[in-house]
């Protein structure tokens, strides 16, 4: 599973402000060094062919 | 019997000897309350312990029993609960200091079933933060250790569970299966633990990491155990959207030594994954003891396997970012800095990632299905390497270096994703005296027909009657 899809660090920083991550706080570094080395495992299912298929969620009705 | 002894007595023998009348509860408590006072110290497998309300408990099932109102084999059983799980009138933590005095007004529905079948507890377990960690390091309540080497982790997230029972502080434990959760621990540890089938056990009144994902099971010292709770608390609950309305067996039933003609697969993409030589060398000896005891392997392929591990990893980082949000907007920097980190990583994830993972699990459920029909059983490894020191950050496998939660969670996931119940059961012990466990997985809801191959190679084997000196 070799992906090649990257997170460019502005798209982070522009994400985090979004988000709400203070942009001061000292851990967003850490938090782009971690998010860099997931995000390829975020865009998996991008490389799956999945037409016809619906997302593997329940809708249970109440039964009153 | 010394004091001892009792501790290190299985739910089953224990039962035998309650309901003979040659043990009482109130001894067995007694025995297992010493037990962690001198274990305690040096594990930290619990966050809170009620001794006077054990011996309460203890001293009313002897009345039960001695009356004649024997209500089966869990009745005076000490266990204990992951603490996630609610006890009303018991603090919950959760494993954080934020919850550090919440105390719910209500049952689980696990422990209240535990509670009906007469089990006994004796306290709330140690656990990875929010159970957001495979490794069992809590920084609020402590690190938890393994009672085989207590410089080295239990596994997570239910470290406590795991510690506790192997070091015979609690007969029996519960904990959860979110990627491995259940699993990781008890093989690190060397227990049988069974994640069942999502929907199987009610997940009502246990704090939440991942909806779709979390997964309540037994762990303990043997197979026949996990039985035992399995019929204590499997079955419906409304109160749990998840929860399968479908009868439930007598679980003990399918404790048998025969397991001539079951078909074991083994997907050749398990073995591609950087694997620890001596797990690998155990867990195909246990493979090929199978084929000795009369099942028939079979070489197959699972062609998502490899995928499954990155769907099922981003399906539980948005679902547990977004059970959290609140909580992190209000109060993030009181989280361990580790589980924070994860969490706020769960916020990049959008929602397309989340429901594109959500339709590749559609696929893999329907490709693990399919699996089935060519055999029974799937096999491999719990875990690819023995317990680790505590702090580790990445590890070194077959020549490869990997971050430690990845490397513990790879043969784990994929069953959290597609919802089939799979058991570790001990297998082996490496050089340095650490257990090794080797992963069965059956269909959904055939808990039955894993219960008896963990059953039978339990049986034929002396893995499980080894104790840690510690």
């Amino acid at each position: 599973m070799e992906k090649t899809v990257r997170l460019d660090k502005e798209t982070f920083l522009s994400m985090a402000k979004v988000l709400g991550l203070d942009e001061e706080d000292y851990h967003l570094e850490e938090l782009f060094t971690y998010v860099d080395k997931l995000f390829p495992n975020f865009k998996v299912a991008e490389d799956i062919d999945l037409k016809e298929t619906e997302p593997m969620m329940t809708l249970v009705l109440p039964r009153e | 019997m010394d004091s001892k002894d009792l501790c290190y007595l299985s739910a089953g023998e224990l039962s035998r000897l309650i309901r003979k009348k040659e043990v009482s509860p109130v001894e067995v408590v007694k025995a297992h309350l010493a037990r962690i006072e001198s274990r305690e110290p040096f594990l930290n497998s619990f966050i809170t312990l009620i001794p006077e309300q054990a011996m309460e408990e203890a001293r009313l099932a002897e009345h039960e029993i001695q009356s004649g109102r024997y209500r089966g084999p869990l009745h005076g059983i000490p266990i204990g609960l992951k603490d996630l799980f609610y006890v009303k009138g018991v603090p919950n933590t959760s494993g954080s200091k934020i919850f550090d005095h919440f105390v719910p007004g209500y049952d689980s529905t696990v422990a209240l079933r535990l509670k009906d079948a007469g089990a006994i507890l004796v306290g709330k377990l140690n656990l990875h933060q929010f159970a957001y960690g495979p490794t069992g390091e809590n920084p609020d309540y402590g690190n938890m250790h393994n009672p085989w080497d207590k410089e080295r982790i239990p596994g997570g997230s239910s470290g406590g569970s795991a510690s506790a029972t192997a070091s015979g502080q609690c007969t029996l434990a519960m904990g959860t299966d979110t990627g491995g959760s259940i699993r990781i621990p008890s093989a690190l540890c060397g227990l049988a633990g069974l994640k069942p089938t999502y929907g199987r056990l009610s997940r009502h009144g246990i704090t939440v990491l991942s909806w779709s994902q979390d997964h309540p099971g037994p762990m303990a010292r043997t197979v026949e155990d996990c039985a035992l709770v399995m019929n204590a608390v499997a079955g419906y609950d409304p109160r749990d959207p998840s929860s399968a309305n479908r009868s439930t067996p007598d679980f003990t039933q399918s404790l048998t030594d025969n397991i001539k003609g079951l078909r074991v697969g083994v997907p050749k993409e398990v073995f591609e994954d950087p694997v620890d030589s001596e797990v690998e060398h155990f867990v195909r000896n246990a493979i090929e003891f199978l084929g000795k005891l009369g099942a028939t392997i079979h070489d197959i392929s699972w062609p998502m396997y490899h995928e499954s591990k990155a769907i099922s990893s981003t399906i539980l980082m948005a679902e547990a970012t977004a059970y959290h949000s609140q909580l992190m907007k209000h109060q993030g920097s009181r989280f361990d800095p580790k589980v924070r980190l994860r969490l706020e990583a769960g916020l990049l994830i959008s929602a397309v990632d989340y429901l594109q993972a959500q339709r590749a699990r559609r696929l893999f459920y329907q490709q693990s299905c399919d699996l089935f029909k060519k055999v029974d059983l799937l096999a491999g490894p719990s875990v690819p390497i023995t317990a680790c020191k505590i702090g580790t950050e990445e590890v070194e496998i077959a020549h490869r270096r990997m971050g430690v939660i990845p490397a513990l969670t790879q043969y784990t996931r994929p069953y959290n994703l597609n919802g089939f119940p799979a058991i570790t059961i001990p297998c082996g012990f490496s050089k340095n005296g650490l257990p090794i466990g080797f992963q069965l997985a059956v269909k959904p809801f055939d808990e039955g027909t894993v219960l008896r191959a963990a059953f039978a190679y339990e049986q034929a084997t002396e893995w499980h009657q080894r104790k840690p000196q510690t």
